[in-house]
């Protein structure tokens, strides 16, 4: 063994990871020569130091704190048979990042979780399809935000952002409820060079949750993401460079509490 | 349902609860910011919980620490996307830029090796482990302070094993060239 291939093993050889004729064969080599074992103890001089406990951090009793009480609330809400209103203090930067990190996380649950992802799609494009047909696309017909919103109250646990997006050429056409999982979610609808575009939106971790951030499916653009304590996603035959340029305008928009009453 | 979620509970108590130190310190390692890591174990956990089930017959921390992973990047990924490196940090390859030259007169004037005894604080430790460029420094981290095999690191990061074996040779390289200079610069002062 030349000192060039033993330098690529001392590494190995300290993690125990070395094969037993390799391992004789480094070590023959060590004893005969002083420049590679002295690579050798400074090796492990800097691993040791590494592996010192110190470095280590205890994850802090708040944080454990938070864990078990989240694993206790899902418990209580699964047996209560409530609908699952879990993870609403979810990091927001994970919401749209969810279900795909996930995927990643086991084999035999990717099959699982990616047909869940494809459906979820699915029913969102079908829920655009579904409102394209005739009368099905309005609840309310309204050009006017202050029309639309208060439309929602009632109907909703929660109210959606209804932005007023002329100035960025989308159009408000009005407002619907749809059902996603058998459950309501709002829809505002909004068009742009004749192409009608649905913004879908249900509070964080129900309905819309898992979607991926950026999706095509046969031929209509999706894109999901999270605002405010909601879930938000907008289909539409668009142009995808429109359905991006909806998401920032439309998630620019003030959260509900700042805006005006009414 | 009820009776199944209880159960799912005491697993996620028994099998994941106990990995929370080792959650955390891959997590903080990371991101390098104590309250990120906490969103993201907490995050990481919470779908361990939800998965639990899946877990028969798996390892559980390698199975953890991947999940721990992937919130990271994906926290990392968005950071990056709202503009906001400069919370991450992460300039991978500036990171060591300026760390090289000085390092060869040190080597020059002293025995590097030697130098290595010289006890460097915990502290300073910490510090040149999260200089290190985030794919050589979640490898280093997971072999020496998570303790996991070449073959665990490989499992949970998707690398081939020969590629551990490089990054992990590439981190403590890195991490010896920091060493040095660190011990050198104090050693020449006192």
């Amino acid at each position: 063994m030349n000192c060039k291939e033993a330098r690529r093993w001392l590494g190995p050889l300290l993690d125990g990871e070395l094969d037993a004729r390799n391992t004789s064969d480094l070590q023959a080599h060590l004893a005969t020569c002083p420049d590679c074992q002295r690579h050798y103890e400074g090796q492990q001089m800097l691993s040791s130091n590494l592996r010192n406990p110190e470095l280590r951090y205890a994850a802090p009793e708040s944080l454990r704190r938070r864990i078990a009480a989240e694993i206790n609330q899902s418990a209580a809400t699964a047996s209560s048979g409530d609908p699952a209103r879990q993870a609403s203090r979810r990091a927001p930067w994970l919401l749209w990042a969810g279900w795909p990190v996930a995927v990643a996380a086991s084999g035999l649950l990717a099959t699982v979780l990616l047909q869940q992802r494809s459906f979820e799609a699915n029913a969102i494009v079908a829920a655009h399809v579904r409102s394209l047909q005739a009368d099905h696309l309005n609840d309310v017909l309204s050009t006017d935000r202050h029309t639309v919103k208060p439309w929602f109250a009632g109907k909703l646990d929660f109210s959606p952002p209804v932005p007023d997006l002329a100035a960025d050429g989308f159009e408000l056409v009005g407002g619907r409820l749809d059902y996603l999982r058998h459950e309501p979610v709002a829809a505002v609808i909004y068009r742009k060079h004749g192409h009608i575009i649905n913004v879908l939106s249900s509070p964080t971790g129900r309905e819309l949750e898992g979607l991926p951030h950026i999706e095509r499916l046969r031929g209509y653009s999706l894109r999901a993401w999270h605002q405010g304590g909601l879930d938000v996603a907008a289909v539409s035959d668009i142009d995808p460079k429109e359905l991006a340029r909806l998401e920032q305008a439309y998630s620019a928009a003030p959260p509900p509490a700042a805006e005006p009453a009414g | 349902m009820g009776k199944d979620v209880d159960k799912r509970a005491q697993r996620f108590r028994d099998l994941i609860e106990p990995l929370l130190d080792d959650a955390y310190t891959f997590a903080r390692y990371l991101a390098r910011d104590g309250s990120v890591a906490e969103d993201i174990v907490q995050e990481a956990a919470l779908r361990a919980f939800r998965h639990v089930d899946s877990l028969r017959g798996r390892e559980a921390r390698g199975w953890l620490l991947k999940i721990v992973r992937n919130c990271f990047y994906a926290w990392r990924e968005k950071a990056v996307q709202t503009n906001l490196q400069s919370l991450t940090g992460e300039s991978p390859d500036s990171d060591l830029l300026g760390m090289t030259h000085e390092t060869d007169q040190a080597q020059r004037d002293l025995d590097p090796e030697r130098i290595l005894e010289q006890a460097v604080q915990c502290e300073a430790v910490r510090e040149m482990i999260e200089a290190l460029p985030v794919q050589f420094r979640e490898t280093l981290v997971l072999r020496e302070l998570n303790d996991c095999s070449y073959k665990e690191i490989a499992e949970l990061t998707g690398m081939p094993i020969g590629t551990v074996m490089s990054r992990l040779a590439r981190a403590r390289e890195l991490l010896r060239k920091m060493w040095l200079e660190r011990a050198g610069v104090t050693g020449a002062m006192s």
